[in-house]
């Protein structure tokens, strides 16, 4: 079983964003991860791959030079080979999907995973795109992702209201996974060796077809408003719990 | 009349329309602008709110596919159709697994997690919040016939009582003939809640609890401080306190889990960090109960209580209880 892993880099989840003077986000001093849902998703490919004991597990990513850092790390966890799609342009989803479809169809591939969301700029429609452009089934928000016959998945997600949804999902499909599937491992020291020299496969975006526009237009970056002066409500526990309520309920008037 | 025309998609819980698309359909009525509701799923006994909240036309059909592969030709057929200038949907996990298909399909401008929508003459101005409420940024688009954006907005992010007067509402039902597909079957079921909970994400109070709480048996006493405040109060958590296990991720608040805008968000033994305060920030008024004065969250909150959680907590509640009964 062929698995493709879509991964994104994004600023560590500590960053304190800033903005540049340029109206935009200030990168000087971004530390870049691998988005925390996709570590998920090369886990969950990982193990899928340790279970079955066959096939191959590629991690695809699309973005500037230092994205290979990122791409490495996929490999030192245990992936097969990684591909980037080298570009400094700052792209969104329709983009991201529209490129990353040209490269995928050319490879076999059973499933595609990728995480839920990218925790950057939160949108939430890379992988729901690429299986549309794709033509691919997809589940989205995946927790568990169990085989139930050769071709024949059983998703299981957790939705709005404490609704708890099984999908059974024929391959090939594409799905977007959730915070506690799984523990995604650490880079063991053989891992990094490893991951050297493994094949990195660089494409430049200006050799494909990408789509004309590649971004929605974003402007007028703001930070949020910081609340008023904090107001510490003093007292014994007695007092500051009244005083608590009344201002609640008279002053705010959210009771 | 004004020409603007926006198809909002109506969400709905048990035949419901849920209140977050209820929100949005008052709020663009408000605006002077024609409210078309696509109501899937439903039957013509729950369309009453939808009207009075200010829908002039209203697409019904009984089935929603869930596959949502199924539903995206119709989808497509109907927005080349009838060439809305935007399309509206609350930002829920149902409609993030739908619309981006339907935006690739039609090459449509999309965003989610929005936060507000303005007209500048003949562009669109749509606030969207950015690294989960780190910052935010406007974009604007052009509304063409050819190519309706799509916006999913952040429920409550829009709350308007209709004053203006409802328009006359039509239904209009809706012939589809979906076929199914084999490689897809969903299932669902609803857990068994001992006390019935808004999701995170929709609730108007939350009551969120941290490290300070000590462990998972006592989250018993946040649960009861919801009990007294509203039946539309959640209880989340820190992310500490999912990765100890001491609850199940879906409570988690933050960066890497919900981002929530209740009006009224209590944070009890939680420090602070950045990626906590990143889910919450846009809470309209939140409480920071915290023995350590030191705790960041003390400079991020509109009211502080240091003291023992574990005092204040049962005396907040004898407090409400009392208030109640007056």
């Amino acid at each position: 079983m062929n698995i493709l892993v879509c991964i994104k880099q994004v600023p560590d989840t500590g960053t304190r964003i800033q903005l540049s003077k340029e109206d935009g986000i200030d990168e000087s001093e971004i530390e870049w991860i691998i988005n925390p849902y996709d570590e998920f998703a090369v886990e969950e490919a990982l193990r899928i791959k340790e279970r079955k004991q066959k096939g191959e597990v590629t991690v695809l990513s699309m973005g500037p030079t230092r994205v290979e850092k990122t791409l490495r790390r996929a490999l030192a966890m245990g992936a097969d080979k990684a591909c980037l799609i080298e570009t400094d342009k700052k792209t969104d989803p329709l983009f991201v999907a529209q490129t990353l479809a040209q490269v995928i169809t050319k490879e076999k591939t059973d499933l595609i995973i990728t995480g839920k969301v990218g925790i950057d700029e939160n949108h939430s429609a890379t992988g729901a795109m690429l299986a549309e452009q794709l033509s691919l089934p997809h589940v989205g928000f995946v927790k568990a992702f169990k085989e139930l016959e050769e071709g024949k998945w059983l998703c299981e997600r957790q939705m709005e209201a404490g609704i708890t949804e099984e999908i059974s999902l024929g391959l090939p499909a594409l799905i977007t996974v959730e915070k506690g599937m799984n523990e995604p491992r650490y880079p063991s020291l053989p891992g990094i060796m490893k991951a050297k020299k493994k094949e990195l496969k660089k494409i430049k975006l200006s050799s494909l077809n990408p789509p004309a526009s590649n971004r929605v237009p974003f402007h007028s970056y703001r930070l949020p408003a910081p609340p008023p002066t904090p107001q510490l409500i003093s007292g014994s526990a007695e007092e500051q719990a009244k005083k608590l309520v009344q201002i609640l309920k008279e002053k705010e008037k959210v009771l | 009349m004004s020409s603007v025309n926006i198809l909002i998609s109506v969400d709905f819980s048990e035949a419901q329309p849920k209140p977050s698309s209820l929100d949005l359909i008052s709020f663009v009525h408000q605006q002077g602008w024609t409210v078309h509701a696509l109501c899937l799923g439903t039957n013509k006994e729950s369309l009453e709110k939808i009207k009075k909240a200010g829908a002039q036309k209203i697409f019904l059909h009984s089935q929603k596919p869930s596959n949502p592969q199924v539903l995206i030709p119709f989808l497509y057929d109907f927005v080349k159709e009838q060439k809305p200038t935007l399309v509206l949907a609350s930002s829920s996990q149902h409609n993030l697994e739908l619309f981006p298909r339907l935006a690739m399909r039609l090459k449509s401008p999309f965003l989610s997690d929005c936060l507000s929508v303005k007209q500048k003459e003949k562009t669109w101005l749509i606030e969207k919040s950015l690294y989960a409420g780190k910052c935010t940024a406007l974009c604007t688009l052009d509304s063409s016939p050819d190519k309706t954006p799509i916006i999913l907005m952040r429920p409550h992010q829009v709350q308007q009582k209709t004053t203006s007067p409802k328009p006359d509402s039509s239904v209009t039902e809706l012939t589809w003939n979906f076929t199914e597909k084999d490689n897809y079957t969903r299932t669902q079921r609803k857990h068994i809640q001992k006390n019935k909970r808004p999701d995170l994400t929709e609730a108007q109070i939350i009551v969120s609890g941290g490290r300070g709480m000590k462990g998972p048996e006592h989250f018993k006493l946040l649960e009861d401080l919801a009990d007294v405040l509203s039946p539309q109060t959640a209880v989340g958590a820190s992310r500490a306190v999912t990765d100890a296990g001491w609850c199940p991720h879906t409570m988690q608040v933050g960066q890497t889990g919900k981002t929530v805008s209740p009006q009224l968000y209590i944070a009890c033994g939680i420090s602070g960090a950045i990626q906590h305060l990143a889910g919450m920030s846009s809470s309209r008024i939140i409480v920071a109960i915290n023995k350590d004065p030191q705790a960041p969250l003390f400079q991020k909150c509109h009211y502080g209580i240091v003291g023992n959680l574990f005092d204040i907590i049962p005396l907040l509640i004898k407090e409400l209880k009392t208030e109640k009964i007056k």
